[in-house]
């Protein structure tokens, strides 16, 4: 890749975490307060009032789930009116658009390796957990989870340009999407009675992802695979969707 | 297409079409039943110029006269209709006075952007960024956000940016010379002239007579996206 093209999109990435996290007065504290105080108020409702037992490793459950979740619905969030926020630069030269979607999923992908930071240095502190090489399948995993982000993003930004309240009908899609993962309910139930589920590659994912932090296991490689194989696939039609429907993006927004 | 040509257009049409199914979800849902009203409106109608490397090319005509959008096609941002066709030497870039910002910015992270776009390598940027923010006049304001900027002082910005922006072709769409009190003017006219259009290829869209004459070789007059007359100042000013 060009040299100016690469720091543009760097520079694209660092806009708009700034915009996102010191537009507010808290700041880039609330990058990371904000996913902690929900991690907090569904362990109490969980632990305390659902199923009313007290299984204190339930924080790190939810810990990995919210902010993995928390990073796709962002993600797709902000993709939705992603060319109406770059148009003043989209009118007046013509750009590569896929720029600003790498930017903007890079720029949620550090706020969510930073979630993660905290994670580890969060588990160390309290849970004494145990950990091993085997956290490099991690980075397979985070490489699929953003290919994924990133085709959806690119399938969304496409669509707001012809059905204009897609952002309403998505939030709903987003809402009934967080019941259908594992985020707060047990994922052995997936293993027992919803294995389809595993085709979902948010799901395989974040199976994925605790078996690696909670209890030091391998991955389900099979599933983890295929998850990434989709994701590609997702991230490639995507992208040929955006490319082929995106022209009249400027005369219509 | 010949090297000495910057821009080559044939036979370009722009027809705009709105219909009665709306652009939600919901409308078109609602919809179905209805019958399908479409109303076309032809913004530009076979469009046929050249314009040569080097050269001062104005657009001229009334409001509405299709001169934005025939901007928009040359800078290849929004595509022609169907059998139109576009061929552009080298790139080119859109100035407009009081655009190209992101609000919520601070006028440094605008100038950052701006310039990256417009294809400053990130090192020029950081050497140059001082002199583009005291050419802009704004040393005491960079840090705070667009939005709080009064029209002049976004003017001057966009100006001072639009100065150090690297392309072969600039399409200026009522983009002219100095904004300002008459001081900062003469200034910014000077630089205009030196740094901006001295050697480049120039499209500039206006409905202002006085700057088509002094500057430009040919001007092309649009009225209700037709071609009028295309020719020297002289022959088409008397027209418009």
């Amino acid at each position: 890749m060009e040299k100016t093209r690469l720091e543009r999109i760097v520079l694209f990435a660092k806009t708009d975490y700034h915009l996102r996290y010191y537009g507010s007065k808290l700041g880039v504290l609330w990058a990371f307060l904000n996913p902690f105080l929900r991690i907090l108020v569904y362990y109490f409702t969980f632990s305390y009032l659902i199923f009313r037992q007290n299984d204190p490793t339930f924080v790190l459950y939810l810990f990995t789930g919210i902010i993995t979740w928390g990073f796709f619905s962002e993600t797709t969030n902000q993709s939705i009116k992603l060319f109406q926020k770059q148009r003043f630069i989209l009118e007046n030269i013509k750009l590569q658009k896929s720029d600003f979607f790498i930017s903007m999923t890079a720029s949620t992908m550090y706020a969510y390796l930073i979630n993660f930071l905290m994670y580890f240095i969060f588990s160390i502190l309290f849970f004494d957990p145990e950990y091993s090489l085997k956290i490099v399948f991690l980075v397979p995993i985070l490489i699929g989870l953003y290919l994924f982000a990133l085709g959806i993003s690119f399938f969304l930004a496409t669509l707001y340009i012809y059905l204009r309240d897609l952002d309403h009908i998505w939030s709903i899609i987003i809402m009934a999407g967080f019941w259908t993962v594992p985020v707060i309910w047990d994922y052995n139930l997936v293993y027992e009675n919803y294995k389809f589920m595993l085709y979902n590659p948010i799901t395989a994912f974040l199976v994925n992802i605790r078996q690696i932090t909670l209890y030091n296991e391998m991955p389900d490689l099979k599933f983890m695979i295929l998850g990434i194989l989709t994701s590609a696939l997702i991230a490639i039609l995507g992208y040929i969707f955006m490319i082929r429907n995106s022209r009249k993006a400027v005369e219509f927004l | 297409m010949k090297e000495d040509i910057a821009i080559k257009v044939e036979n370009v049409s722009k027809t705009f079409v709105q219909h009665n199914r709306g652009k939600t979800i919901r409308d078109r849902l609602l919809s179905v039943m209805k019958s399908r009203n479409v109303r076309k409106i032809k913004a530009l109608d076979a469009i046929d110029f050249e314009i040569k490397k080097g050269e001062f090319f104005g657009i001229i005509g009334h409001n509405g006269s299709g001169k934005s959008t025939l901007i928009s096609i040359l800078n290849q941002v929004v595509p022609p209709d169907k059998g139109g066709k576009v061929t552009v030497n080298g790139t080119s870039i859109r100035l407009a006075l009081g655009m190209g910002f992101n609000k919520e910015l601070t006028a440094r992270q605008n100038i950052m952007i701006n310039a990256s776009v417009l294809g400053m390598p990130m090192e020029k940027i950081k050497l140059e960024i001082g002199k583009i923010i005291e050419f802009a006049e704004l040393e005491d304001y960079i840090d705070i956000p667009v939005k709080y900027y009064s029209s002049g002082m976004r003017s001057k910005l966009m100006f001072s940016i639009a100065v150090n922006a690297k392309a072969d072709i600039f399409l200026m769409d009522e983009f002219f010379g100095g904004v300002g009190d008459k001081k900062y003017k003469e200034k910014a006219d000077q630089v205009f002239h030196d740094r901006l259009i001295k050697g480049k290829t120039i499209v500039h869209v206006s409905h202002n007579p006085g700057t088509i004459e002094k500057y430009c070789d040919r001007v092309l007059l649009l009225e209700k996206g037709k071609m009028v007359k295309l020719g020297t100042p002289d022959e088409v000013l008397e027209l418009f």
